[in-house]
């Protein structure tokens, strides 16, 4: 019974997903391009609690749809085009693009079908905060550590690239 | 039912259409958003191999999750940087079209 | 006197007149023509002394070697003198000749012009020194080819005289048409010449030496072929350097030189260097009949020929100048039936009346301001002595007896008449025979008729040129009329030295050739020959001098045949054609190849890396998405690279 509800719970996330996707490569206005991306990126957390990814579902939802994309949005605002510009590329770049696109889909997809994955006996269904937590802390301090290093760049950068001179 | 082969093939197609969202949109938000879009669909990867398959004892079981969130780390630092760049050009350019912006042009 | 001292003081003293001339006297004309005629009179003194010792049996022979090639071995290049009755004659002729025509040329130079009213004004020519100088030279090398004992030495005094040559037609190089006679002069001798240095290595391969005297009996141990061929190699430089056909188109245009220096170069010594070279080498002709056959016809042939084109020119000059190339190839006729006496004979008498022919016309142009035959006439009034001088060398011309002309040109048409055509003439005797005596006989009636139709044009009848020019027309003055009168006396008594009532012992053939020839002297071909000339004259007469016929309807009449002889039979244009655009063709060839090919590639490399350059610039766009499509592509070829194989292998 739960497997069939988790399966269902999938296809329609990933429907979701893939919609939301789609969408922002498609939509014309960047505004709906935002939109369907905040659609995406709900609908990849909700993947992460059927991966029983529980703390990443929550870190997705807080810094993604929220702190990434309130960043996007007010982008957008600070850069109004004229609505007249043509979104996409011209044609050829387009089909050039799709082809690879295209083409590096069939081999993912080729390569995933094709593999023999060693699986588990059983999935890894845990909850995950506090061995998270521990992990960060002891095996992985070093990147922890890197990776506020890196965002404390960032932030330095891009207040530097961003001000007014 | 679901199994390993379904996330994976979600996350790569979520990382196609970004591909393609990348090399094909003109506005430089819409293309970032893109990348957002494949950053994501390595994240679904990493995530379902961390469930599906056995992990090495003396690293954490939870290594992919773990490496989800470096990602969605880097994610953010880069977005915004991005975003402050794409700022800096409309500036001197008053464009975010990225085939306007092309002084490297040989 | 020293055979070798006389030899040495001819050769060097006008040698020693031109290197004074060249390198001090430039600026003082006068210094350079005293000492060039000093220099020929001290050459013909001593050409006199030599002749003396020869006829008294002195002879020379010596070499000195120049060039060792190997150590030890005895093939050693040797140049020397030479001095044999051959030499002697041609020393007289040359020297004397010269030494009127300098003594000539001081009067020529100076130059008479006529103004609006008829006023003569007398101009000296700026290049007066530099005349002299060439001329001094040419007297100099003239003299150095006769006295050569060996083809090498020849062969350098045979270049020097066609430099000279050059040098003196282009003598007025401001003038176009007097650079391009030249340059015509020295391009057609050259290529003669190609042929006669290749006769000379060939010679020299095959018997070992230059010398003439070493030559003689080698070469009579040589293959018919082989002595065949070097003959006619021999005999291309002969061609060239006599003007006989196929190479005489030079000696008209020649006339654009001064007039003594066509006196001097063109009629009398230079062109005879050709005739001189054949008997010079009649050993080695002796064993090649074939060549002979060749010398004969084309000597024939170039009689006949060039006695057409001087009838119909109208320019005094080039009748001399054609008259010059057939009398050359009576000699060379002479030369070809084995009557080397003869032929030399003619060359003999020929110097001193063409010489002369040249100087009173030189006359004729000084006093009458032209040299176009339809502007002048009645000009025997105005030039009585110039007129005398010119009537008897235009009678030697045409062979009236006693004249010396008549001698000389009797005993080819005699030789020929009594040749016996060796067997090797085949099937070919009777008709070569024939048409031998036609060309003889032929030209003797076209030369009386051009020469008198000369003199009539110019002497005869009323002035045709600007009327307030006739009353002013004199004669020359006495430089130039001295050498004129002095060169009629061997025009008269030159003959009789080989006229054979003289004894066969003292006649000049017999001088010449070493042995007794009997001259077999046929009267009913003198008087053959007489009435043709004879005839000649009277045809001539009638057209031109008393007016019973119209020399238009007479053109008329021969219509095609008189076009044809006006346009020089063609050969002009023939050797534009061939020669001219063919070179100027193949230029053209190679100037495409050089433009089209090497420039092309050179460019085409050029243009090829800018095109390259162009074609990878358009991969640098400058945008972000093309460089990332790169990447992203690149990564996609790579892996199906990698994995095309392996998933191929999973699905076998």
């Amino acid at each position: 019974m739960t497997e069939v509800v988790a399966a269902g719970a999938f296809y329609v996330f990933a429907l979701a997903a893939l919609v939301g996707g789609l969408g922002v490569v498609s939509a014309r206005h960047v505004v709906r391009s935002a939109l369907f991306l905040m659609l995406a990126l709900s609908s990849v957390a909700a993947i992460y609690v059927l991966l029983s990814a529980d703390f990443v579902a929550a870190v997705q939802i807080l810094i993604y749809t929220g702190a990434i994309m309130l960043l996007l949005l007010f982008a957008i605002m600070l850069t109004p085009q004229q609505v007249e510009l043509p979104p996409f590329a011209s044609a050829g770049q387009q089909v050039a693009a799709g082809v690879v696109a295209a083409a590096l889909l069939a081999l993912l997809v080729g390569t995933v079908l094709v593999t023999p994955w060693p699986l588990a006996a059983t999935p890894l269904d845990r909850p995950t905060t506090e061995a998270i937590g521990q992990a960060m802390l002891t095996t992985f301090v070093f990147p922890f550590e890197l990776a506020s290093l890196v965002l404390l760049v960032g932030l330095v950068g891009a207040l530097l690239l961003a001000r007014e001179d | 039912m679901v199994g390993l082969q379904h996330y994976l093939i979600l996350g790569a197609a979520l990382f196609c259409i970004g591909l393609y969202g990348a090399l094909a949109r003109r506005n430089a938000v819409t293309v970032l958003m893109a990348i957002e879009l494949m950053l994501n669909g390595v994240n679904v990867t990493f995530a379902a191999l961390n469930r599906y398959l056995p992990l090495p004892a003396d690293t954490s079981l939870f290594a992919g999750q773990l490496f989800v969130l470096f990602v969605i780390t880097v994610a953010a630092a880069e977005a915004a940087l991005g975003l402050a760049i794409i700022i800096a050009v409309y500036r001197l350019r008053r464009t975010v079209q990225v085939d306007q912006i092309d002084l490297l042009r040989g | 006197m020293d055979l070798l001292a006389l030899a040495l003081v001819v050769l060097l003293a006008p040698f020693g007149a031109f290197l004074f001339n060249a390198f001090v006297a430039q600026r003082t004309w006068a210094l350079a023509g005293l000492s060039t005629i000093l220099g020929v009179g001290i050459s013909f003194l001593a050409s006199l002394l030599v002749f003396a010792a020869v006829q008294g049996g002195a002879r020379l022979d010596v070499s000195w070697p120049w060039l060792t090639i190997a150590a030890g071995q005895a093939r050693a290049v040797e140049v020397g003198l030479q001095v044999d009755p051959l030499t002697a004659v041609m020393l007289l002729v040359v020297s004397g000749v010269s030494l009127f025509v300098q003594i000539y040329s001081w009067g020529y130079l100076h130059e008479r012009t006529f103004d609006a009213h008829g006023h003569p004004h007398v101009h000296r020519d700026p290049g007066f020194a530099r005349y002299y100088t060439w001329m001094a030279l040419f007297t100099a090398s003239m003299l150095g080819l006769v006295l050569a004992n060996g083809f090498l030495a020849l062969y350098v005094c045979w270049e020097l005289v066609g430099l000279c040559s050059y040098l003196l037609i282009g003598f007025w190089y401001q003038k176009p048409e007097a650079a391009l006679a030249a340059k015509k002069a020295f391009l057609t001798t050259r290529l003669g010449d190609c042929g006669f240095l290749i006769g000379l290595l060939y010679l020299w391969a095959q018997t070992g030496t230059f010398t003439f005297s070493q030559l003689e009996p080698r070469v009579a141990a040589l293959a018919p072929e082989a002595a065949t061929l070097a003959a006619l190699l021999v005999f291309c430089g002969a061609v060239g350097k006599s003007a006989q056909f196929p190479l005489h188109v030079w000696l008209p245009d020649a006339m654009e030189g001064p007039t003594p220096v066509s006196a001097l170069i063109h009629a009398a010594t230079m062109v005879a260097a050709g005739v001189y070279l054949v008997a010079r080498t009649m050993f080695l002709f002796e064993h090649a009949s074939a060549a002979m056959l060749v010398v004969a016809l084309i000597g024939g042939f170039t009689a006949f020929f060039a006695a057409t084109m001087g009838l119909v020119n109208t320019d005094i000059k080039r009748v001399l100048a054609y008259s010059t190339i057939s009398q050359l190839g009576y000699m060379m006729l002479g030369l070809g039936v084995g009557a080397v006496g003869a032929g030399i004979f003619h060359l003999f008498t020929h110097a001193w009346f063409k010489a002369l022919l040249f100087l009173t016309a030189g006359n004729v142009i000084h006093g009458a301001g032209t040299q176009d035959l339809r502007a002048m006439g009645g000009l025997a009034r105005r030039l009585p002595w110039t007129f005398a001088a010119m009537l008897a060398a235009a009678l030697a011309l045409a062979g009236l007896p006693p004249l010396s002309g008549f001698w000389s040109k009797d005993a080819i048409i005699a030789a020929v008449a009594h040749y016996q055509p060796p067997a090797a003439w085949g099937g070919l005797a009777g008709a070569a025979m024939g048409l031998l005596m036609f060309f003889a006989l032929a030209t003797v009636l076209l030369t009386a008729f051009y020469i008198t139709r000369l003199l009539c044009l110019a002497f005869g009848g009323a002035w045709r040129g600007v009327p307030q020019v006739y009353p002013h027309v004199e004669e020359a003055p006495a430089g130039m009329l001295w050498p004129v009168l002095l060169l009629a006396v061997p025009t008269v008594l030159a003959g009789f030295w080989g006229a054979p009532f003289v004894s066969a012992a003292a006649s000049f053939a017999t001088f010449v050739e070493g042995h007794e020839v009997h001259e077999a002297f046929a009267p009913g071909l003198a008087a053959l020959s007489v009435a043709l000339a004879l005839a000649g004259i009277g045809l001539a007469w009638a057209l031109y001098g008393a007016g019973w016929l119209q020399p238009a309807a007479v053109t008329r009449l021969a219509g095609p045949l008189y076009r044809w002889a006006v346009n020089k039979w063609g050969f002009d244009d023939l050797y534009n054609a061939l020669v001219g655009r063919g070179a100027v063709g193949l230029a053209g060839a190679a100037a495409w190849f050089d433009r089209g090919v090497i420039d092309g590639v050179v460019n085409g490399v050029a243009q090829g890396t800018v095109a390259l350059g162009r074609a990878a610039r358009a991969i640098q766009t400058g945008q972000v998405q093309t460089y990332a499509w790169v990447v992203f592509g690149g990564l996609v070829i790579v892996a199906v690279a990698i994995l095309l194989p392996v998933v191929l292998g999973f699905r076998v």
